[in-house]
């Protein structure tokens, strides 16, 4: 559920442009943070030892074996052992729990580093004078309390009335070394990225002769980490000077393509890895990483931007008279996290 | 609120077969069976458990282990024994607790009928005596490996979580059970291995000789017939079991009590779950009326 709130809180950055100047520290810490998470999720998806746990143990540390040289020593030090085995599972209930105090600690950052430049909002014009701005409290406490409890709603009735739907059945199945499960499949949170890291099943070399500089499996181990590393340099990608994508009706075209095909990766992360399956992920990895790379920084400078309202309060005050009710505030500075 | 739920648990239904990925190879469709303890309302039906443990005992745990219950387990509430107040005329004293599963009279007499191994006793010895509520059920064999042995290489396995490490669970079983039917002409079915149309095997390379292609693949004009072979003997039989409370002796009847048995055993706190998870969620959307409310009021004079 911390995953999907976050998915949510990334997604919305995204959109609106809070990753742009002066806000790319926070950005990077966020990234950070999602990083750790990632981290902490899968350790602490490797505690209860069973089938799937154990497996996706194996698979996942054996990614840094990829790496030239260093990659078997890290793969040693890391699982205690040459394979995973109790080392491991007490290497990673340590680092299971200390993990989170660093996610806090930076979580503490992230709330700093919002605090300098202050909060962006969806029109992505930085607030002027107070008009533009309400206080935190009792404004964001309840608005924010209201979302807290529709999210606690969703979270009982997956607590309550369906605690398994989330979960593999071979994880009820203790980690057997000898006996590997037909399908190894992640935890949800993970099907897009592990989807991309399936997606390269072919090596790198020099055309026309044998010599292989990047094999698939050092090959797909950089596009996963790469999909996530790319994120820390996205505020040099986009150089837009419009932050919120209402004002940018083409890059907001290409923002929803992303979205529908994180979701589609996702989808086919679940998937065995068969044709047609991985073809659709290599498209799905390709298009990603284009849209980063490509998309943003050439629309940075094609695109033009449709007329932006002076200040935020004159946003809000267009929309009222549009909608003729204004009750409900539509562009109001967004919560703080 | 009814609404709401419902959509929820659609929600949730969708989101639940997103995730179970059809795995392993291509079974027939699984039987659907209504469970008692199916929905927002569903509790386990008593009768039915005490059915299927009945099963459990007699059939299933000549070789499958379930080593995470035991006897006081099913004197918990929502479990096939539990008793609220104590049977009259047993001359039980007045401070008997029978709804402590380890007072309970029927749960004592059942672990009771059991021989377990105990000790070390003062010489060292391991030795055998009656079992007791707190002990877990005992298993048919020593260890893994002679289980193994008694069972032509497969090994039985441990029935505590079953029903909840398979995809839908309680319907595999129950199908499973059902899925015994005469192999197909185009499958050879190794000795002492039987087919089975809902087990996740695959037959492509039981497909007899005169039936495949230069490339050996199944000729066209015939399918690979769904399933697997296994080495699980049909356990049921009609009649095998009887009951005492006069349900019919067939075979579904025996599946759907046994996969019942087994879906409590691998969540024996789904009553209580369930009931705390409807106050829980009346609580909250009432709370979220409330504070939608204050939002609205607060929000209305901004701008």
């Amino acid at each position: 559920m911390f995953f999907l709130a976050v998915y949510l809180h990334i997604a919305r950055g995204l959109y609106y442009g809070s990753y742009k100047e002066p806000r790319e520290v926070l950005w990077m810490i966020g990234v950070l943070i999602f990083l750790l998470m990632m981290g902490t999720a899968f350790m602490g998806y490797v505690l209860p030892w069973g089938q799937m746990s154990f497996w996706g143990a194996t698979v996942i540390s054996g990614l840094v074996t990829a790496l030239p040289i260093i990659g078997d020593p890290i793969h040693t030090l890391l699982l205690g052992g040459f394979t995973v085995d109790s080392p491991t599972l007490n290497r990673f209930f340590a680092l299971h729990y200390l993990l989170p105090f660093v996610i806090a600690g930076l979580v503490i950052l992230h709330i700093w580093a919002l605090h300098i430049p202050g909060n962006s909002n969806p029109t992505g014009v930085e607030a002027q004078s107070k008009k533009d701005t309400v206080p935190f409290h009792p404004y964001y406490t309840v608005k924010d309390g209201f979302a807290i409890i529709l999210f606690l709603i969703l979270f009982a009735a997956f607590v309550y009335f369906n605690p398994n739907a989330l979960g593999h059945p071979d994880n009820y199945i203790p980690a057997d070394p000898l006996v590997t499960p037909a399908h190894i499949v992640p935890e949800w949170y993970f099907l897009p990225f592990y989807a991309m890291l399936r997606a390269i099943n072919f090596n790198i070399g020099i055309p026309f002769t044998d010599i292989v500089l990047i094999n698939s499996k050092l090959g797909g181990f950089l596009v996963m980490i790469g999909s996530i590393l790319i994120w820390f340099i996205l505020p040099w990608l986009d150089r837009s000077k419009v932050k919120s994508m209402r004002y940018r009706p083409i890059a907001k075209l290409w923002f929803f393509l992303l979205v529908i095909d994180f979701f589609i990766l996702g989808w086919l992360g679940g998937k065995p890895a068969e044709q047609p399956f991985v073809f659709f992920s290599l498209v799905g990895t390709i298009y990603y990483f284009v849209y980063f790379l490509v998309i943003l920084p050439i629309l940075s400078v094609m695109e033009t931007p449709t007329e932006m309202p002076k200040s935020i309060s004159e946003a809000v005050l267009a929309d009222k008279k549009k909608s003729g009710t204004g009750e409900t505030p539509i562009a109001s500075p967004s919560p703080a996290e | 609120m009814r609404k709401v739920l419902i959509q929820l648990s659609a929600a949730l239904a969708v989101l639940g077969g997103a995730t179970a990925v059809a795995a392993e190879g291509e079974t027939k469709p699984l039987l659907h069976h209504h469970w008692h303890s199916d929905g927002l309302f569903g509790e386990y039906d008593k009768a039915q458990l005490q059915r299927g443990y009945q099963v459990y005992r007699e059939v299933c745990a000549a070789c499958h282990s379930m080593e995470l219950v035991a006897f006081r387990h099913l004197g918990d509430k929502g479990g096939p024994y539990y008793l609220a107040k104590c049977p009259e005329g047993l001359g039980l004293p007045e401070s008997t607790d029978c709804s402590n599963p380890v007072q309970n009279p029927i749960i004592k007499s059942l672990a009771a009928s059991f021989q377990v191994t105990d000790g070390p006793d003062d010489a060292g010895d391991m030795f055998q005596r009656p079992g007791l509520p707190a002990d877990y059920f005992p298993s048919p064999y020593e260890n893994k490996n002679q289980a193994k042995a008694a069972n032509g290489g497969a090994y039985p396995p441990d029935m505590s979580l079953l029903a909840k490490a398979r995809h839908h669970g309680p319907s595999y079983i129950y199908s499973l059970m059902l899925g015994y039917e005469e192999p197909p002409a185009t499958i050879e079915v190794p000795a002492s291995q039987y087919y089975n149309v809902f087990y996740p095997g695959d037959t492509s390379s039981l497909v007899k000789e005169e039936y495949l292609d230069d490339h050996g693949h199944i000729l066209e004009d015939h399918e690979l017939p769904p399933g697997g072979v296994f080495k699980m003997a049909p356990p049921l039989s009609e009649g095998v079991i009887t009951y005492e409370d006069g349900s019919p002796e067939t075979v579904e009847q025996y599946a759907a009590d046994v996969a019942a048995f087994l879906t409590w055993a691998a969540e024996p706190k789904m009553d209580q779950r369930k009931a705390q998870g409807r106050f829980v969620l009346l609580f909250l959307i009432i709370f979220a009326g409330i504070v939608y409310a204050s939002y609205r009021q607060i929000w209305r004079d901004v701008h």
